[in-house]
Order: structure tokens, then sequence, then C-alpha cells
């Protein structure tokens, strides 16, 4: 029988999330809820020292006195915090030196993503650190890293190994009461990925961390930290697929970077975690709190972003431009489909003299979903001649999505030059005729469209990065044309 | 210094006011004149609370200089108003401290109709009762509501069907007398096909540390044109909160363009209702500020409906410590189809001390739709200056050059010549 268009439709419709399926294999999972005691269960599971107990156990009364926030433009039933686990970390705990003696499930599970380390250590001289869950159960490349003196391990390593490094920078970006999901991060946070790079050192390799959220409400909390010592360079890839669930998955992460004199951080990320069905229903609700700390002066910090999964997004990657001639960057894709939500952007807070911002953010909405763009450039009085430029773009995709700009720009310098400029327009007929017309079909004309539209940041990522992510974007527009 | 002037003639109604209740008292003395203002007056009492600095609309403007403060309300003494008249040939409607006062107004082009609100009667009463309040919701915000309790006076001005105007009308709103409050309500009907520019006035004597809490509502019916010109002068200690609220129906045409002169704290909202197709809506606003004003314009594009076109412009030089607020919102919704939104804010600051705090958004639920914003802060160009002064100009003479060439695409958007030139003149005076 003929494949008939209906047929087509039909199965574009409920194409199912690529990347979902779950692998069993036994977990270590903390009772449901959140008190001292799970705190007090989270540390000593992971053998960590009285002060991080401590931190710990701060965070979680300063995250008991606040509120969710509620100003962004995102809807969704309020969560239970208290029904939720905490921790969750595969058994297998022992150390790893090569991948054969990963657990088979987990390893298959790798290759169903497309990521098989194996291959990604050969040809592209990617140091993967994955993360599963919460633990982190495999590093490589640590010993051609040690040569060099740049550490890259996981966070709970770090606490064990460089206490002193840690104490000094964790917290010190994002403190514990910075927001809501910041602090609950503090008080939970279960592993994450520890980066320093000494003084002068390029790093000869991409960093990249793999998140996986496995086990069913589990919400994951990692905590990321990247120190760039005077005159260092590093590239930081992080990327992300999730299981598919119904229900909700919470997932609240911190990230902070720090850049000395001279040093140069770029920080990439492709998030595609479960966005939930096509009515809206399960998806992964993501509120990350991301910064970095132009601490030195001529540093330099870069944020990409691909974001096309979540069913809700709420997450500013921002810059504090604090060293003089210090530059801060943002590039945003994200895409929104079905019934997602996202709620993102940046700040840029200029307080060095002669610093530069620049601002990309590109949106893309469909089916019924809604895409917005919140952002800060915040010229203190003493930036002088500091520069930022701004460019929000939105996309939209069919009539019954939406997508919104808030940018918040408050200058106190009168020597500071600040532009922005968005705008929010529909893929065009013409385009559209152009490309039916040389046999290009409707659905890959749009996805021709919508790389095209959001070229200027994909080429922003590094190379490998910005291939998923082309696959990404048009996967994530699948049925939303037509 | 802010040294409140005497003046024999006031009503001795002073109060220190410490909390909302002691400063709504105030007020207690104005008679209500219609059921709404009983409403309003309820709902201020009960609950309804004057924004603080949490309020996501007023993040960057303090009401506490206002609601801490006491007010009067004077007895006009007023016996000229002549020199306020930008240009003696416009039709003048004057209000002293928001009562109407005939003797000193203009009598009105044929085809216009005004009446009191405070003494409305017969059909006119009718209809403007049938208007009156309905584009406010004086449950929900504070300085509206507070208008609505307590207003005493205001214009109702018609203008008939199919009728062209030319001479301008001008509403001229003057607060007299230190610490005087006002709370001047109008409302402006312009019907189907009717052509017609207004000019909205404030101005003040002797009106230190005064209050005035303007509201305006604006209906544009069918094919009817509008040009609305608000002029904002009423002193640099006042305090001044604006609302502005317009309803669009089809086809229409409307224009707003704000002008702020002086002012201490100045507050300017905006609503633009385009309720149905086929409407032009413009929004214009200018703002020179210097010592330690505050001015803060807010405004709303509200597309209802499908192919309407609005474009907005507002620019502002900032001097010394003074702080500019600009917080423009255009919001399309799904059956908005066709919409045309474009959006501008331009800044230049020419000192260190001073603010901008400028927010420009999108809210977008239509695809098919062009909508754009951009906001720009700087200087002015060295190149410029220095090619001016490498002619022979003076730094004094090529700064105002500059800052009148800034202005320029607003003052050219003033479609009365008298008004043009006094807006020139008030720019160069600011570099006297």
């Amino acid at each position: 029988m003929a494949y008939t268009e209906i047929e087509l439709a039909e199965e574009l419709k409920n194409k199912k999330y690529e990347f979902g399926f779950v692998s069993n294999f036994e977990s270590d999972k903390a009772p449901k809820g959140l008190n001292e005691d799970i705190i007090r269960l989270i540390s000593a599971k992971k053998n960590e020292p009285q002060w991080m107990l401590d931190y710990r156990l701060d965070a979680l009364k300063v995250w008991l006195d606040m509120k969710e926030p509620e100003w962004a433009h995102i809807h969704y039933p309020k969560i239970d915090f208290q029904n939720l686990h905490y921790y969750s970390a595969p058994k297998t705990k022992k150390k790893l030196n090569s991948l054969d003696e990963l657990d088979p499930e987990l390893k298959s599970m790798y290759e169903k993503l497309g990521i098989s380390t194996e291959e990604q250590k050969r040809l592209t001289g990617v140091a993967v650190d994955v993360v599963v869950d919460s633990v982190s159960v495999e590093t490589s490349f640590k010993e051609k890293l040690g040569e060099l003196g740049v550490i890259f391990c996981s966070f709970s390593e770090a606490v064990q190994n460089h206490p002193e490094l840690i104490k000094k920078y964790m917290g010190s970006i994002v403190p514990t009461n910075d927001n809501f999901y910041a602090a609950l991060n503090a008080a939970v946070f279960t592993d994450g990925s520890f980066c320093y790079i000494p003084k002068g050192v390029r790093c000869p390799m991409e960093l990249s961390t793999y998140f996986r959220i496995n086990d069913a409400q589990t919400g994951q909390f990692e905590r990321t930290l990247v120190v760039a010592d005077s005159g260092s360079y590093v590239s930081y890839l992080e990327g992300c697929t999730a299981p598919m669930r119904d229900e909700n998955q919470l997932h609240a992460a911190v990230v902070e970077l720090i850049a000395m004199d001279d040093a140069e951080i770029k920080y990439s990320t492709v998030q595609n975690w479960y966005p939930g069905n096509e009515e809206g229903k399960g998806g992964i609700y993501n509120f990350v709190t991301k910064r970095g700390l132009c601490e030195g002066i001529n540093s330099k910090i870069s944020w990409t972003q691909v974001e096309t999964g979540s069913a809700i997004t709420w997450k500013y990657p921002s810059c504090i431009l604090k060293g003089d001639n210090s530059i801060g960057e943002f590039y945003s894709v994200a895409v929104t489909n079905n019934y997602q939500q996202a709620d993102t952007g940046t700040k840029m807070l200029h307080i060095g003299k002669n610093t530069k911002s620049t601002i990309i953010s590109k949106g893309i909405s469909a089916g019924k979903s809604n895409n917005s763009y919140r952002g800060l450039v915040k010229i203190l009085p003493n930036a002088h001649n500091s520069r930022n430029f701004s460019q929000c773009d939105s996309l939209l995709l069919g009539s019954e999505c939406g997508a919104h700009t808030f940018p918040y720009i408050e200058t106190q310098n009168s020597s500071a030059k600040v532009e922005h400029e968005a705008t929010t327009s529909k893929i065009g007929e013409d385009q559209i005729f152009y490309c039916l017309q040389r046999g290009i079909d409707e659905e890959k004309a749009v996805s021709l469209i919508v790389n095209g539209y959001a070229k200027e940041v994909l080429n922003k990522l590094p190379m490998e990065f910005a291939i998923e992510a082309q696959k990404l974007l048009s996967i994530s527009l699948e049925g939303s044309v037509g | 210094m802010k040294l409140p002037r005497s003046n024999p003639h006031n009503n001795n109604i002073e109060f220190k006011a410490m909390n909302k209740e002691t400063f709504l008292k105030q007020f207690d003395s104005i008679p209500a004149h219609y059921p709404i203002q009983g409403e309003a007056r309820a709902a201020i009492h009960n609950g309804l609370d004057f924004p603080t600095s949490r309020d996501e609309k007023w993040k960057y403007t303090r009401v506490n200089s206002i609601v801490e403060s006491s007010i009067k309300l004077n007895v006009s003494t007023i016996t000229d108003v002549n020199s306020f008249k930008i240009d003696a040939n416009w039709c003048y409607l004057v209000f002293v401290n928001g009562a109407f006062h005939l003797g000193l107004s203009d009598a009105l082009p044929n085809g216009v109709e005004m009446t009191s609100i405070a003494q409305a009667e017969g059909s006119m009463k009718e209809n403007m009762l049938a208007k009156l309040g309905k584009l406010f919701d004086h449950k929900s915000q504070a300085f509206p509501s507070l208008n609505t309790a307590y207003f005493n006076d205001g214009a109702f001005l018609s203008v008939a069907k199919n009728i062209k105007i030319d001479q301008p009308i001008a509403i001229l709103n003057i607060s007299e007398g230190s610490a005087q409050a006002s709370n001047p309500r109008n409302l402006i009907h312009v019907e189907s096909g009717a052509e017609v520019k207004l000019i909205h006035q404030f101005e003040g004597v002797n009106n230190s540390e005064a209050f005035t809490n303007s509201v305006c509502e604006i209906f544009v019916d069918e094919n009817a044109q509008t040009e609305y010109y608000l002029i904002e002068n009423e002193g640099p200690e006042t305090k001044t909160i604006s609302s502005t609220n317009i309803s669009q129906k089809r086809d229409s045409c409307f224009t707003i363009v704000t002008i702020t002169k002086s002012g201490q704290l100045v507050r300017n909202n905006i609503h633009m209702a385009i309720t149905e197709s086929g409407c032009e809506s413009n929004m214009m606003g200018i703002y020179f500020t210097d010592g330690t004003q505050h001015v803060d314009n807010q405004t709303y594009a509200d597309h209802q409906d499908h192919g309407c076109n609005s474009n907005e412009l507002y620019k502002g030089v900032l001097a010394d410590r003074s702080t500019g607020v600009f917080n423009g919102k255009i919001m399309v919704h799904q059956a908005a189809q066709q919409t045309n939104a474009f959006q501008s804010n331009q800044n230049i600051l020419l000192s260190d001390k001073a603010t901008i705090n400028t927010k420009p958004e999108l809210e977008i639920y239509a695809d098919d739709v062009k909508c754009s914003h951009g906001c720009t802060i700087g200087q002015l160009d060295e190149e410029a200056m220095f090619y001016l002064q490498s002619r022979g100009l003076g730094k004094e003479a090529a700064h105002r050059l500059l800052v009148e060439a800034f202005a320029q695409d607003l003052i050219d958007t003033i479609e009365i010549d008298s008004l043009k030139e006094n807006f020139s003149q008030f720019i160069k005076s600011k570099f006297e």
C-alpha cells in the first residue's frame, strides 16, 4: 500500500522522543522528602567533610525561608518539593580505568545516545566526564590533563582532593541565598564537575560532561565550578538528554565560572531533555542558575546555548564583568514546541572600565508553546566606555504560539553605549515557496530556514556540537508545520 | 530650596500624612458626584495599596514622596491665563485646580461640544456617564482609582460625526498654590469620521510641592482621526502622574505626543487599546531632564484585532543627576494577525550621575506579524562634536545643535506649527 500523506502526518504527530528509553540498572535511592536527615544522608553517602555538611545545612535553612519565584512568564502546577527523591546513584561505584569495565547497560545507553565515549575519545580528543543521575562514574583523559596541571574531576572528588579550591570558590559567584533554586541546589547537590586550569595553560582539548537524568522522580542537582587562572583558556561542553517519563522531573543546577586576568572560558550547552508529549504531559522542569565572573582584567566568558528540550526552561546564564576590559558573550537558540515554555536570557553586569558584552538570542516557537527572552544589561557608574549590543529575534511557527521579549536596560554611565534590538516575525511564504519550487518539501524547508536563522549562534558552537545542534533543531520542530 | 510659598487664599486643609489613610483623608472634603466615585473610594480605602518597588510596573519609581506628603486644596485666584497660551488662536478650555473656569475659557468651534463633568446635564450627562470610567479599572490601579474617587471636575469633550476641526482645542490645567493636589479628569469622544487636534497642557503657578494625578479617557470611533499632545510643564518641584487610556475603533488613527518639560517626578501611563481592524496608532514622547528630575514613561500598545499598525518613538536627553525610565510594551493577541508594531527608545546621557532604565517589551501570540523594538543609550557623537568645533562653533553651540538634531525627528511629528516652534524654543532654553 502506498504511503499516504495522512499516514505521514500521523507518524510525525506521534513521533516519539528519540532518546526516550529507560535503562534498568538498580539505583541507590534516598527516601522522598527534604529535611536535615536527608542532607546528612547525602553528605554521609558521599563521605563529605564536616565543612561541606555545614554548608549544605546552612543552605537548607536559607531555602526553607525562601519562596518560589513567580515572575517568569511560565505556568506550571506547584512542585511538591517534599515528594521528590533527592539522591539516587547507580550501584556500581567502583572506580573504572577503562570503558570495558563499565556496566554494559550503561554502555549501551551511551551508544543509543550516539555519544560513544570511546569514539569521542579517539576521534575528537574530547575528555568526557559522564554523569549518570548524580554520581560521576567515569572520568577520562585525567592523566593527560594532569600533566598540564589541569584538574578536571567530579565535584565529589574535588571536595575530597582539593578542598582548599572548593572552599575558596564554591558559592562565590552564586551564593546560597542568591535564589530559591540556587539555595535548593546548595543544600542537596549530589555531584557535578569541577575544573581548574592553572596559570598560563591553554587546555588542549574541549572538556565535556554529558548529563543524563535516569530514575523517575529524582530531582537532579548538579553543581559545576570552572576556575580559569590567569592567562588560561578552556572550552567546556555540556550536553544533555533524558529518557521519557510521564512524571515531571525537576532539575536545578548551579554553574559557576571564574576567569582571572587574561583568562577565557567558553561554555557551550546543548540541552535536549524530554520536553513532554504533544499534549504537554510530562517533561523536565529545568531551573538553572548559571553565572560567570570576569574577575581579572582582559578576561572573557562566553556562553553558548542551544535549548530544545525541557517542558519548562528557566535559565539566565550571566556575566559579571568586574575586571577592566573584560568581555561577556551570550549566544542562544531556544526552541519550543507543543506546550513547552521557555523563559531564558542573560544578565550582563558592567562594573569595570571598557567592558564589552554581546547578546544574540534567537527564539523559535511552534505549536502551543511560549518562548520568552528576559535579560538585563546594567552599566554601573564606574563602567566607563563600556559597550553592549543585544539582539533578540523571535520566529513564530503557527498561530497558537507566543514569543515575548522582556529586556531590562539600566545605564548609569554617560560614556557607555548600549544598543538593543528585537524583531518578531514568521517564516516568509516566499521563502517556503522558493524551497518547494526546488523540490524541497515543506518540513525540510522549514528546517533549512530555521537552521539558517540560527546559524549565527550555531557557528559559535564547537564543531561536533554544532552538528548535533542542527539535528536537534530539525527533530524539535518536526510536525510543527502544515 | 523647597520653601513652600505662602498663599493667603489657601483653604487651610493641611495634614502631615504618614500613611495611606492619612493621605487619603486629605481628600475627604471633595464631594462625590457619581456612584462610580463611591465605588472607587471603597476600593482605595479597602485593600488597594499604592505601588511599591516590588510592583514590576513601578520598579524604578517610588511614590513615597507623594503618599507621605501633605497636600492642600487651594482656592484659585487666577484672573489671566494668557501667559500660558502657546498660541492665542487655539481654543482654550481652562481648569484651575481641577475646576472648570468658564470666564477664562474660549468659545468652542462648531461641531465640538463640551461640558464640565461635575455640572453635566441632560443628554450630555447620559452620554458622559455611559463612558466615564469605562477604560480604567478603578478597583485595581491605585492612582487612577484615586482620581476616580476624588476628581472634582474635568472636561467631557465630544466631537461630532464627520466634522473636521481645524482650530486646535487645548485643555489647560493649571495647578495653583503650594502643595496643591488636583485630580483632573477628562473624557474625550471623537465620533466616527471626525478629525481633531487636541492639546492637553499642564501648567502651574506658585505651586511648589504640588501633586497632580490626571486621568484621561479617549474614545476614537470608526474612521476618526485624532492628534493628542500632552504637555507637562507644572514647575520644577511638582509631582505628576498622568494616565491616558485610549480605545480605538475600526480604521481610526490616533497619535499621542508626550512632551515633558518640567516636574520633579513625572509618571506617564499610556494604554492604547486597538480594538478593531485597520487602525493606526502612534505614540511619541520626549523628555529632557536635569537636576534630580525623575521621568517615567510607560506605554502599552494592546493589539486586539488584525491589520493594525502601531508606531512608537520615545527620546530622552538626561543631564545632571536625573533619572529616566521607559517601559514600552507591545501586546499582540492571537486575533491580531497582520499586525505591524514598532517601538524605539533612544537616550543620550550627558552626565555620569544620570541614569536611564529602559525596558522595551514584546508579548506576541500571533504569528503573521512584524514587530520590532529597539533601544539605544549613548552620548553625543564625539566626531560630530569635533567636526562642528573645528568649524568654529563653540562647545555649547555644537552641543545644542546636536541635541536639537537628535530631537528633530520627534519635533517633525508635531503637526501644529506654533507648537513645533514652542518646543524648539524649549530645547534652546535648556542651554541658556
